[in-house]
């Protein structure tokens, strides 16, 4: 079965001669006794000087050789293949693709006419390898399936960034990235999270998959700490829309600006700490900050500041996980004093936490099934700040929602899901979901 | 040459392998030398072997295994110390989220897994595969059935992919060490 | 010979790089640019046509046309005969509609319409659901401001030229004669249809370079810059404006500013069928057949098969409303507050408003002939209540909102 490598042995045997050579110079010493045993040693070195000589000569051969080698496929690699299931990609081509879908069927209790199935998303990503150090991640998505003026889809560029390594452990981002927050933004495909659909205090609170334009670090130490800073586009608080409710169900959803022709006078930062030291332990917590006036009239020191912490833990065959996120914008006096009256003023401070447990009943070859249940709680208008002439709107209650279902994975990427929902406090119904997901 | 001779021979010669491999250990990229060396302190020599497996053997190992991801180069090496096997010393690449990861580890004789090293990783996207006590799981398990993930090979969220890819990647080297090295 | 392992030299290099400072220097020069803006404000906004001070010759030339009254039949009217600068440019008159003609005896059909804030309507269209809006008149006939200008110079009760070979002989013989050759051309005068043409070019400049046309200087202006306070009453007016279960004016009232920060132009140029009072006290009503039905025209022509586009009139701006009674399009309230209670007390108390019929019934929507009292609007809030219902206003709700309205007139000092 195994054969040695003729060239490996070469070297060895220079590397070998040059050992003596080097203790030999190191040891004739003048305080060799007899000059007999001296004529002995100068001809030991005289054969050994023609062995080193013809072995160099053949090393340069066949570094010669190599060279000319070098350029093709690296040398003696035996292509292993691991059977028709597993294709080898061999060395990576630059350019990979990617993507992930979520089709989705929600029954409401209360209206079964409102009975809804969706392609909710259909995401095609494009990866490009520039060189070792420097790479393009790209997302596209389409929404509901149809995107026109009178459809409600959707297309947008999810991410589009260029990444360079830095170091080994430190990484620079450029472009349209996520924001690295929470426990679903960065990691929000259909696979990665329990339940149809995604839970509401990362989509109302933290508007998951957020995305800003700038220039991000990320570092990550072997010691499980991984540290993230940047510089990005943020919010536009003139986008909100008070006669509308887009700014109840989610604050933040509705004043992103996606690098959509972004104002970019007034620019965000962002920090996260995550550590990951403790296999199975993940614990972090992230804040962003910006001004988000833009320097437009009526706007003027608004500032938006979301900060989260989270945690998850799979101890044995559970997986538990717990959010907390809370968010502020300051000065919405003055520019709800100009809105009053219209329906949807814009909140002063609106927060969301969620705990969550799953188990993994069921894990053999192909097949895993994990029932899980989640409590959340969260309100999108926890507090206004306070209008003269008794204006001042009338805080939400705090909606909680209970969810309670199972993720059933039967082939790596691909998942089933089905799951019952409990509203209280919320103008949304009871609801029955199923869903298939999948990413690749 | 007397005994006194050889032994210095023979030491200056282990001490002249290490001439033309420049390491620089603390935040770099381990070189496949120092991950060899790590894995078995004692050998004096790695002979890089070819493997090829027929349709047989790769049923066989997948079957033990389980599911793979895309693999990329594989290189084995039989880590010898005075022609006694000490164990095997492996190269695999598998993928991450996009870019291949490349990564080491050891079998010794009685079929125990040594440390996974990470030698190259590319992407930011579970960039958390690399933190040593993710890795230090592997060390000592030798039985597939130790070896299932994220109960056994606890999951780092937010890099589940690569963590899961490269588990499954080890899980096919113990695989085939168990059906095909083992015992050559 | 290591296959992908990156070359001894490069990692070397790599290790030296002080990695801890580069991403903290980056970051904190990059936080200089992270600074929030605070930016000026100043009541008042720029329309496209906005121009810094000075007229363009051709807005001069307009601004003469404007005040001409040499350009009517009987040489005494003018453009602002009718629309008073001091009032809007409105009529000045307190009738439900001006007087025109040889005699200034004649009456016209409806009230003028105010010609500030015009500027950015849109010529007339249907939208994605079929929605009419934008045009100019109170039917939208015209597709812009030189096409509106039109009617005024030819029509019989307005300024009375005979055709528009009279106007251009007028104009020929104007004070400004001279310089409208200079801009337009030494032999316009020579081409009819072309210079009555550039007379009306002219006065469309006018009204949309001259600022007077749009200042935006009214309380509420200044209110929405941070310059000026609204007082408790009139800030409750406005939530009871903006509201739309209560008021919800802002519904075709739009009261926010607009995109780009743009002030609002409480108007969103669409229509609407209010069920208006009949206005006796206007010439032309005192022909029981006579009905004045907008959008479905006379006078306007084209959308004469569309029935249920009858009744429909313009929703106008609502800046400077308190300068431009009396109110809607037959002139039938003389105050605000009228106004109001007409809206949220015309399915209310229909008594109050209509006369009483044969049957011993308010006769509702009687400027409406039988078969399109049905396209009155009586869905949307606050005329979506029925007889017996709460109006949505209570009595002092209402003096709320109309003390919010007088915030809107221009010239406010802060």
């Amino acid at each position: 079965m195994s054969c040695v490598s003729s060239e490996r042995s070469a070297l060895s045997r220079l590397r070998t001669s040059f050992a003596v050579l080097a203790v030999l110079s190191a040891t004739a010493t003048p305080s060799l006794a007899a000059a007999a045993t001296q004529a002995e040693l100068e001809a030991k070195v005289q054969s050994l000087a023609e062995q080193l000589a013809a072995l160099q000569a053949e090393l340069a051969q066949m570094k010669a050789q190599q060279s000319a080698n070098s350029s093709s496929a690296p040398a003696s690699a035996p292509a292993v293949t691991s059977a028709t299931a597993v294709p080898s990609s061999g060395s990576a081509s630059p350019l990979s693709f990617f993507g992930y879908g979520e089709l989705n069927y929600s029954q409401p209790r209360d209206n079964t006419a409102d009975t809804t199935a969706d392609l909710a998303r259909f995401v095609l990503g494009v990866g490009y390898r520039f060189d070792d150090r420097t790479r393009l991640v790209s997302e596209v998505e389409l929404e509901h399936a149809v995107s026109s003026s009178e459809d409600p889809g959707e297309v947008e560029v999810e991410q589009a960034y260029i990444e360079h390594q830095l170091t080994n452990s430190i990484f620079a981002k450029a472009g349209l990235f996520l924001i690295p927050t929470g426990l679903l933004n960065e990691n929000h495909e259909p696979t990665r999270y329990y339940g149809v659909f995604r839970n509401f205090v990362e989509t109302a609170i933290i508007p998951t998959t957020w995305r800003e334009g700038g220039l991000a670090i990320q570092g990550n130490s072997e010691i499980g700490l991984r540290w993230d800073a940047g510089v990005s586009t943020g919010f536009d608080l003139s986008k909100w829309d008070a006669t509308a409710t887009e700014g109840l169900e989610s604050p933040l959803g509705s004043i992103h600006q996606e690098l959509a022709l972004a104002h970019g006078k007034d620019l965000s930062v962002f920090g996260a700490l995550n550590y990951t030291g403790v296999p199975g332990l993940r614990v972090g917590a992230s804040v962003f900050t910006g001004g988000a006036s833009q320097g437009q009239q009526g706007f003027d020191g608004a500032h938006i500041t979301l900060w989260e912490a989270h945690t998850r833990w799979t101890p044995g065959a559970f997986d538990l996980s717990g959010l907390y996120a809370h968010g502020h914008i300051s000065n919405t006096q003055v520019i709800n004093t100009a809105l009053v009256g219209n329906p949807t003023l814009i909140p002063e401070n609106f927060f969301g936490w969620y705990l969550q447990g799953a188990y993994r009943l069921f894990d053999h070859g192909r097949y895993n099934f994990s029932p899980f249940v989640r409590y959340e709680r969260f309100n999108t208008a926890a507090d206004y700040a306070a209008l003269p002439a008794g204006l001042t709107p009338d805080t939400l209650a705090d909606q909680k929602v209970w969810t309670t279902g199972f993720n059933l994975g039967f082939a790596p990427g691909v998942v089933l899901k089905a799951d019952y929902q409990w509203f209280r406090d919320s103008a949304l119904s009871d609801r029955f979901d199923l869903g298939i997901g999948y990413q690749f | 040459m007397n005994n006194k001779h050889s032994t210095l021979l023979g030491g200056a010669g282990l001490l002249a392998m290490t001439l033309p491999v420049s390491v620089v250990v603390a935040g770099e990229y381990l070189s496949v030398e120092t991950a060899q060396r790590a894995a078995f302190k004692q050998a004096d020599r790695f002979d890089e072997i070819d493997l090829t497996l027929n349709a047989d053997q790769q049923k066989a190992i997948l079957a033990l295994a389980g599911p793979q991801p895309p693999h990329g180069k594989l290189r084995v090496w039989r880590a010898t110390q005075s022609a006694r096997l000490l164990g095997y010393f492996f190269t695999d690449e598998v993928i991450g989220r996009q870019d291949l990861i490349s990564y080491a580890t050891s079998i010794d004789a009685g079929g125990k897994l040594g440390e996974v090293e990470i030698l190259v990783y590319r992407e930011t996207h579970g960039a958390e595969v690399k933190n040593r006590a993710w890795r230090q799981q592997f060390a000592g398990r030798d039985n597939l059935a130790q070896l299932q993930f994220t109960t056994d090979i606890k999951n780092i969220a937010g890099a589940t992919l690569s963590c899961e890819h490269v588990t499954q990647g080890v899980r096919w080297l113990l695989a085939l060490w168990q059906t095909t090295l083992h015992g050559s | 010979m290591l296959g992908s392992i990156p070359s001894a030299a490069s990692r070397f290099l790599r290790a030296r790089i002080s990695v801890f400072f580069l991403p903290i220097i980056g970051l904190l020069a990059l936080l200089g640019l992270a600074g929030c803006g605070g930016s000026d404000s100043s009541a008042g906004s720029s329309t496209p046509a906005a121009n810094g001070g000075q007229l363009s010759a051709m807005a001069q030339i307009g601004e003469k046309i404007f005040h001409d009254p040499s350009l009517s039949g009987n040489g005494q009217m003018s453009c602002a005969t009718c629309h008073d600068a001091q009032r809007a440019f409105a009529q000045a008159n307190p009738e439900a509609v001006a007087f025109g003609g040889p005699a200034l005896d004649q009456a016209g059909l409806r009230n003028t319409p105010s010609l500030k804030y015009l500027s950015e309507t849109p010529a007339f269209f249907f939208d994605g659901e079929g929605t009419p809006t934008g045009g100019f008149n109170r039917d939208g006939r015209a597709n812009s401001l030189a096409e509106q200008a039109i009617r005024p110079f030819l029509t019989a009760f307005e300024m009375d030229n005979a055709s528009a070979e009279e106007v251009v002989n007028k104009l020929r013989n104007a004070s400004y004669a001279a310089e409208f050759r200079k801009l337009f051309g030494e032999q316009v005068f020579n081409d009819t249809d072309q210079a009555f043409l550039d007379a009306r070019l002219a006065l469309q400049a006018y009204q949309r370079e001259d600022t007077d046309f749009y200042p935006f200087t009214s309380k509420y202006d200044y209110f929405l810059s941070g310059k000026a306070q609204l007082s408790d009453q009139e800030l409750r007016g406005l939530a009871l404006f903006n509201n739309p279960q209560k008021g919800n004016c802002a519904g075709c009232h739009p009261s926010g500013r607009r995109e780009g920060g743009k002030p609002p132009l409480f108007t969103d140029f669409t229509y609407d069928n209010l069920g208006v009072p009949r206005n006796t006290t206007i010439d032309a009503n005192n022909d029981p057949d006579y009905f004045d039905l907008g959008l479905c025209g006379p006078p306007r022509l084209d959308l004469a098969d569309r029935s249920d586009l009858c009744g429909a009139f313009k929703v106008p701006t609502l800046r400077n409303i308190a300068l431009t009674a009396p109110y809607f399009h037959n002139g039938k309230f003389e105050t605000l507050q009228e106004v109001v209670r007409f809206y949220v007390r015309r399915d209310t108390n229909p008594e109050e408003w209509y006369p009483i019929g044969t049957n011993g019934l308010p006769d509702k929507f009687n400027d409406l002939p039988d078969q399109y009292k049905g396209n009155v609007n009586v869905t949307e809030v606050p005329y979506n209540r029925h007889e017996g219902d709460a109006p949505a206003l209570s009595a002092n709700e209402i003096d709320d909102v109309v003390a919010f309205l007088n915030t809107l007139t221009d010239g406010y000092q802060p």
